[in-house]
């Protein structure tokens, strides 16, 4: 259960960076530019707020190793990743 | 992410970029091949199932048919018995002695394997001889084998094979360093995949993306790879030469203790199903024993089990083998509980991704696939940068060829061990698969060299990957493999979940190809210089 939670919450964050990423929505917007929909509803997130989400993503992780659950520490820091990089992948392959 | 100076990311751009077109082909072999070998007791459970599923690794009865075998084995193959678990849960017990091979260089475990029914108790299959000369006749758990050995050391004989893996991990291990050293911005651009064109920008977003989530887990898995290549075929010799003259026993002994002093005299072996029921009562499933000295005063056994739900390190219980005692946790190294111990035990773990059934091993799958993912793009990045020389094009085939040929041998491979198990391919099964491997790599190698276009390449590997997937499932079925039906109800969760896996990837793949048949092609954007651009 907490490993679900902890995947859920470094998931919940990763996804908000990922949509609100100032590099990526910049990349929209030049493709927009050459007749690709840009990414409507999502602006750039100020640094501070990246800071946030960059924090509680990684505070599962701090917690369980806390906690001495080295196993689910291992899962939650692979599984996160692969969504990362998944979802990454997916965001940029939308047209 | 460091600051360096030109010159310096220079020399890292040189080591990161030459390195992998050294290394990278057969480290894309190793890393691909390990990433399915995660799966290999699932993909043996696949190939070979029992016509259900088993409630125990080693049920109540266990005891029984160890000593049905140690009674029919000759008195020096009592010396020392390994038993585990392998395709579809059969029980195989290995009694052997260590004898002096024929070349007269090297010691080589000489026995009886007996296969058992777990259910039953039944003997399936028995054989005597060297090992090597067992592992020719022997048929369950080959196709597990056959990848792990790619894995492990690309099929090249010990030691040289497992000092080029060590060597191919080391490599990894420099990449990881120099990638994440000269990517001025891996954090800030790990959601940066300029997607359009397939141009050079479009290949350097892929390969930094993958690379920058990957790093933490490519960095481990390279050095417990390292650590796991060169231990034995390098680190322990080494060491032993060094501080112990060359006496490799020597070391073993001063790091492990010395053996309880030899009692050849007979003592009756207690009942080995009480202890499996005191581990199973620990909240551990048996994954293997072994057994020194059977039917001895001196006989020594320890159970080591799979990993119970939360924990990461494996445990090993030693018992007493008169009494069935249970005398306590067994460290991985030394004699009592340290620090060495449990990082020795780690490594295992982390590299293997085996602690937490199917859940860690999907995602060690999926971390294993982007490591193969990473060395694809960064060879393509690098042939790429360079597309007007025509050599590198000879390295772009290359690089398509292991990308897709690889997965199509091994498919292959896959396809001669279920011929071979229907009785349809007649000889050892092991052979067999390296033919169907070598026949498929030749082909596709053939084809990659000589279709004019590149993409003609990829696209006509791909659907043949695709095709084949789909085909190897077909295969299963038709040679009389249990249907859909019969394997749900009979809890054979590996034949269900691989075949649907292997009908999606198999799916996917041709989905993509004809998308890409459809679509226009793209027009690369040119960089317009509002965005960065990291690398030199």
């Amino acid at each position: 259960m907490m490993l679900l939670l902890s995947i859920v919450v470094s998931a919940l964050s990763v996804t908000a960076l990922a949509l609100r990423d100032p590099k990526r929505l910049r990349w929209r917007q030049k493709l927009a530019r050459h007749g690709a929909s840009p990414a409507k509803g999502f602006s750039p997130l100020p640094q501070r707020q990246r800071r946030w989400l960059l924090t509680a993503m990684l505070v599962p992780g701090v917690l369980l190793a806390l906690a001495g659950m080295w196993a689910s520490l291992m899962l939650w820091l692979g599984a996160s990743l692969i969504y990362g990089w998944l979802l990454s992948e997916v965001l940029a392959s939308r047209p | 992410m460091l600051k360096l100076q030109q010159k310096t990311t220079q020399t890292m751009l040189a080591l990161h970029g030459w390195g992998a077109v050294i290394f990278g082909l057969l480290l894309y072999w190793v890393i691909l091949t390990g990433t399915i070998a995660v799966f290999a007791d699932d993909i043996n459970d696949w190939a070979s199932p029992l016509p259900a599923a088993i409630t125990e690794t080693f049920p109540l009865g266990t005891d029984a048919m160890l000593r049905k075998a140690a009674a029919d084995v000759a008195p020096e193959y009592l010396d020392e018995l390994i038993v585990f678990a392998t395709a579809g849960g059969r029980i195989r017990a290995f009694f052997h002695t260590h004898a002096e091979a024929e070349d007269g260089e090297h010691p080589e475990e000489k026995g009886v394997l007996f296969v058992f029914d777990p259910e039953s108790g039944d003997i399936l299959q028995r054989f005597e001889g060297t090992q090597s000369e067992i592992e020719a006749q022997s048929h369950y758990g080959k196709l597990g084998h056959f990848l792990v050995e790619w894995h492990v050391q690309l099929h090249v004989p010990s030691p040289w094979g497992l000092m080029l893996t060590g060597i191919l991990g080391l490599s990894l291990l420099v990449a990881c360093v120099s990638g994440f050293a000269m990517h001025r911005h891996l954090i800030k651009d790990a959601f940066l995949r300029r997607r359009r064109g397939g141009d050079v920008l479009s290949h350097k977003d892929a390969h930094v993306m993958a690379s920058t989530w990957n790093l933490p887990f490519a960095f481990i898995l390279a050095f417990t790879g390292s650590f796991y290549s060169l231990a034995g075929a390098f680190a322990i010799p080494a060491i032993a030469m060094v501080a112990f003259g060359g006496d490799q026993e020597k070391l073993i002994e001063t790091v492990q203790g010395l053996p309880p002093a030899e009692d050849p005299r007979p003592a009756e072996m207690a009942n080995i199903d009480t202890m499996l029921e005191d581990v199973r009562a620990a909240g551990h499933r048996t994954r293997f024993l072994t057994v020194d000295h059977w039917g001895r005063q001196d006989a020594r056994i320890s159970v080591f089990p799979w990993q119970a739900e939360g924990e990461l390190l494996p445990k090993g219980y030693a018992f007493d083998a008169q009494t069935g005692e249970n005398l306590g946790e067994k460290p991985a190294l030394g004699q009592s509980p340290s620090l060495g111990s449990d990082l020795v035990a780690l490594m295992g773990p982390l590299h293997f991704g085996n602690f937490a059934g199917w859940l860690s091993k999907t995602v060690w799958f999926a971390l294993g696939f982007a490591g193969a993912y990473v060395c694809i793009s960064g060879l393509t990045l690098w042939v790429k940068r360079r597309e007007q020389q025509k050599t590198w094009q000879y390295l772009l085939r290359a690089t398509l060829w292991s990308a897709w040929g690889l997965p199509l041998a091994l498919v292959a491979a896959a396809a001669a061990y279920l011929l071979q198990q229907a009785g349809v391919l007649a000889g050892a099964v092991e052979p067999l698969m390296f033919k169907a491997f070598g026949l498929c790599l030749a082909l596709s190698g053939i084809l990659a060299g000589i279709v004019r276009r590149v993409t003609g390449v990829r696209r006509i590997l791909v659907i043949s990957l695709g095709l084949g997937l789909c085909a190897l499932v077909a295969l299963r079925l038709l040679l009389g493999g249990p249907g859909w039906v019969s394997a749900a109800t009979g809890g054979l969760t590996a034949v269900v979940v691989l075949d649907v896996a292997l009908l999606l990837g198999g799916a996917w793949l041709l989905r993509r190809e004809w998308r890409k048949t459809l679509a226009l092609p793209e027009e690369p954007l040119i960089d317009t210089g509002d965005m960065e651009v990291n690398t030199p």
